[in-house]
């Protein structure tokens, strides 16, 4: 799917209830209490952390790309919504196979760590003993190191590119997708394309080259956690996310778990107040057994959700002017709940805007 | 001690890397650190300067403490140490994980070669654990950084002074740089508080490399000359240009002329550069066009051409950039492109990065009301590379007198440029001039001397016979077949 298709795709489930940056905060994956919310509200997992490092040049660039060919608009308070055109685009677009919230940005850890391996047994079995290493990072280095001396001990070259092939092959991705995947590895006498040279190559944009790559990369991470094998498993340990709450929120959770109140949190932890109610927020929409009624009273918790529904909005501003008396922080909170007060929690499989798709089909 | 040690120096090479004799210069340098003395040695990029600091260890025993203000110069070190099969290696900076950076702390005294960056050395807890190990000397490596009038100015680099001067018994210092005007090897003495330090210079003559001085009109003529030489003649090569558009717009007219060529800049991701540098290592890129930010790690023996598409700010980043060609001691050609525009662009740029007194007075009235040095800088508009500037000379002169500090400091750049730009626009050997700008005179006036003294780029370039062939995408499985060599 390309960068601008995805964009769109994220527009059609914000639902005109939201500005551009909310779309920019997701796919970088901000860990800000306002982008999880929407996360949670407006079903965003696949694209959450998609893209940590994009720049805003290039998102701008695909807004105004989207805005001038009339699929998208802006009201007059700058929210953004799908046209009839959009929404037509949108409804015929295939389903998105990315996995954001799951891997958030470490499948480029499995990425470095597979090319350093690549690298090294190709310069090894040469008998090249000196080369620079394609990844910098020194614990990827560590990594890979130590991969060398458990996993991979032992190994012949033929049989650890058996393992890739065929993992690859397994993830039903077409050929030429694959072998864009596979011109960014570097070798002995081979190294791997830069984005601007695989663009000239294919004709494809720097952008939908890397969306793409992401794309690839969480397909085959998720088939690798369904189907392991040794060294594959062993080159993804640890880039699934094991908790959904980012650490600074869980260390928060800890400590009210430990039966700290909210300022004697953010007094030990030495942050702002407005961070740990961040954190609270984010641990309501994970957590299903959230004492919301700690913070707010039933009746109000009720009304809330009768009015949100009424007014068919997740809008604090329009949910603020209904109850004067409600902090923002406890309509965040009630928010947070909704749709899970029956216990129906978790979120649904990445498929297509509005209508949840199992899994994605072959592509 | 000095009578025992020269016999000793040989076998020391031989044993430690295997080497029969050292290149020149070097075993001065490394007799002076062994027998305790504060050392300035300024030696021409690949002479062998890593050898300096990395063989009087060994006859010392202990740890030897670098501080090094680039950190990708510091992650190149260490990797060629380990490379070379060196496992008692570690880095401290601020690229290491929390975890990472306690194992090497819970190991320091295990290591020979401690990297050190500048910020990391004057925490106190970490500062508290290195005075605790047994030094043998301490490197000041990049120390040109260390001047104020050098082209790339820490301020964070100063404060190994504080460092320095707070310890009880300070071991000898080792300065190493590979370009140094008189006024920073004063400097560089200075800040490292050393005691009469020995002076070891090289003049940074690279008698391989011919000097060629060409005057165009703009930057359309630049552009052309480029193109049409390099039809003619091959690398591989390096543009140096003065911004990321430019870098990108070369690259593609010269692939457009079947020439492999490929930009580098800070812009780029960190794979890409890093895959960049793998392909013009391999010999599958023939051009790289170049921000400055490329070149500072880069060990490619066999550059032939390094071509200056603006006037560089100063004597030290034009020689130290022209040193990344010849390595290998072969014949190699460097090239500066000059119109008489590029003086205001060049002092625009170089000004860019230092902040107005004005601002610096601002700056201080809003840390006199408690604001964060940081964020007041950033509601000024100031780089990151401004703010620790006037970070530093703010906490140390006060607002009137780190205003005037910028003052003296923009002048000081002016004179640099100045001093280009007379280069540029002088007549008379090239070499004599450009060495004059250090206070030395060339040793020995090579054949292929510079286009002053006259210059047939036959003699000293090979010509291209045939275009490159650019490979398509290859098929995934013949290219992890091809990785693998399977
Ligand atoms: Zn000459």
């Amino acid at each position: 799917m390309s960068f601008d298709d995805i964009l769109l795709n994220i527009i059609s489930r914000l639902d005109g209830e939201r500005y551009k940056h909310a779309a920019f905060h997701l796919m970088k994956g901000k860990r800000s209490g306002q982008t999880l919310q929407d996360t949670e509200y407006y079903r965003l997992h696949p694209f959450f952390g998609m893209l940590p490092s994009l720049h805003a040049n290039d998102f701008n660039r695909c807004y105004q790309r989207l805005m001038a060919s009339g699929l998208i608009a802006e009201k007059e308070d700058g929210t953004v919504f799908l046209t009839a055109d959009g929404r037509k685009r949108a409804s015929s677009l295939g389903p998105v196979r990315l996995n954001g919230w799951v891997y958030r940005g470490m499948e480029q850890v499995f990425f470095a760590r597979l090319a350093l391996t690549i690298q090294t047994v190709s310069h090894v079995s040469a008998g090249d003993r000196m080369f620079m290493p394609v990844s910098a990072d020194p614990a990827v280095q560590r990594d890979v190191r130590n991969l060398f001396g458990t996993v991979l001990r032992g190994r012949k070259p033929v049989e650890i590119a058996l393992e890739i092939c065929e993992g690859l092959e397994s993830t039903g991705m077409e050929d030429d997708r694959l072998s864009r995947f596979a011109a960014r590895l570097t070798g002995k006498g081979m190294s791997g394309m830069t984005w601007h040279q695989l663009s000239g190559l294919t004709g494809m944009s720097e952008m939908d080259l890397k969306v793409e790559w992401v794309e690839s990369l969480h397909i085959w991470l998720d088939a690798i956690a369904d189907n392991p094998t040794p060294i594959l498993s062993a080159l993804s340990r640890g880039v699934r996310a094991e908790s959904p709450l980012t650490d600074s929120a869980k260390k928060t959770d800890e400590l009210y778990r430990a039966g700290m109140g909210m300022p004697e949190i953010a007094q030990r932890r030495n942050l702002k107040m407005s961070t740990i109610e961040d954190h609270f927020v984010e641990i309501a929409i994970n957590d299903p057994t959230f004492p919301l009624r700690k913070f707010a009273a039933p009746e109000d918790i009720e009304a809330v959700r009768n009015e949100a529904d009424r007014l068919a909005t997740r809008k604090l501003s329009v949910l603020k002017k209904s109850f004067p008396g409600l902090s923002y922080f406890q309509l965040r909170l009630i928010l947070a709940r909704l749709g899970k007060e029956d216990g129906q929690d978790g979120y649904d499989d990445p498929g297509k805007p509005g209508q949840p798709a199992k899994t994605g089909h072959g592509l | 001690m000095d009578m025992t040690i020269p016999e000793n120096l040989d076998s020391l090479l031989k044993q430690v890397t295997g080497f029969d004799e050292f290149r020149e210069g070097q075993e001065e340098v490394i007799r002076s650190v062994i027998c305790g003395h504060d050392t300035i040695a300024v030696l021409p990029t690949g002479a062998g300067k890593s050898l300096c600091y990395q063989l009087p260890v060994h006859a010392l025993g202990g740890t030897v403490l670098i501080v090094s203000p680039l950190l990708s110069l510091m992650e190149d070190q260490v990797a060629q140490l380990k490379m070379k099969g060196e496992k008692r290696v570690a880095a401290l900076n601020s690229f290491l994980a929390p975890k990472e950076r306690s194992d090497v702390l819970a190991n320091l005294g295990r290591y020979r070669y401690l990297f050190i960056s500048p910020e990391m050395l004057i925490q106190p807890y970490i500062s508290g654990r290195i005075k605790q190990l047994k030094l043998a000397y301490i490197v000041a490596d990049e120390a040109h950084c260390i001047s104020q009038w050098g082209f790339d100015f820490r301020p964070d680099y100063l404060r190994l002074r504080e460092w320095l001067e707070a310890l009880e018994n300070r071991p000898p210092v080792l300065a190493l740089t590979a370009t140094a005007s008189e006024k920073a090897i004063r400097d560089i003495a200075d800040y490292l508080l050393m005691k009469q330090p020995q002076l070891f210079i090289h003049p940074p003559d690279r008698p391989n490399i011919a000097m060629e001085l060409i005057g165009l009109d703009g930057r359309e003529e630049k552009t052309e000359w480029i193109l049409e030489n390099l039809s003619r003649w091959k690398g591989p090569g390096i543009i140096y240009v003065q911004s990321r558009k430019r870098a990108e717009e070369l690259a593609d007219l010269l692939r457009s002329r079947q020439i492999s060529a490929a930009a580098f800049h800070a812009g780029m991701e960190t794979e890409d550069r890093i895959l960049v540098q793998q392909q013009y290592l391999n010999g599958e890129l023939e051009w790289i066009c170049a921000t400055n930010a490329f070149g500072m790690g880069i060990n490619k023996p066999d550059i032939r051409w390094i071509i200056h598409d603006h006037l560089p700010p100063s004597a030290a980043q034009y020689i130290q950039e022209i040193g990344r060609a010849g390595r290998d001691g072969g014949q190699s050609l460097s090239t500066l492109l000059y119109s008489e525009s590029d003086a205001d662009t060049a002092a625009f740029i170089a000004m860019d990065d230092l902040p107005e007194p004005e601002t610096v007075r601002f700056i201080g009235r809003c840390a006199a009301e408690g604001m964060d040095i940081a964020e007041a800088g950033e509601r000024a508009g100031l780089s990151e590379t401004a703010i620790r500037v006037v970070s530093y000379w703010l906490g140390r002169l006060g607002t009137e007198k780190a205003a005037s500090q910028m003052e003296s400091l923009a002048a000081g750049k002016r004179n640099e440029i100045i001093a280009m730009v007379r280069f540029a626009e002088g007549r008379g050997c090239i070499r004599s001039r450009a060495m004059g700008l250090f206070g030395y005179s060339p040793a020995v006036r090579p054949a292929h001397c510079c286009s002053e003294c006259g210059l047939e780029p036959p003699q000293i370039l090979i010509a291209r016979t045939s275009a490159e062939n650019t490979p398509g995408l290859l098929d995934w499985r013949k290219r992890i077949s091809g990785l693998f060599g399977v």
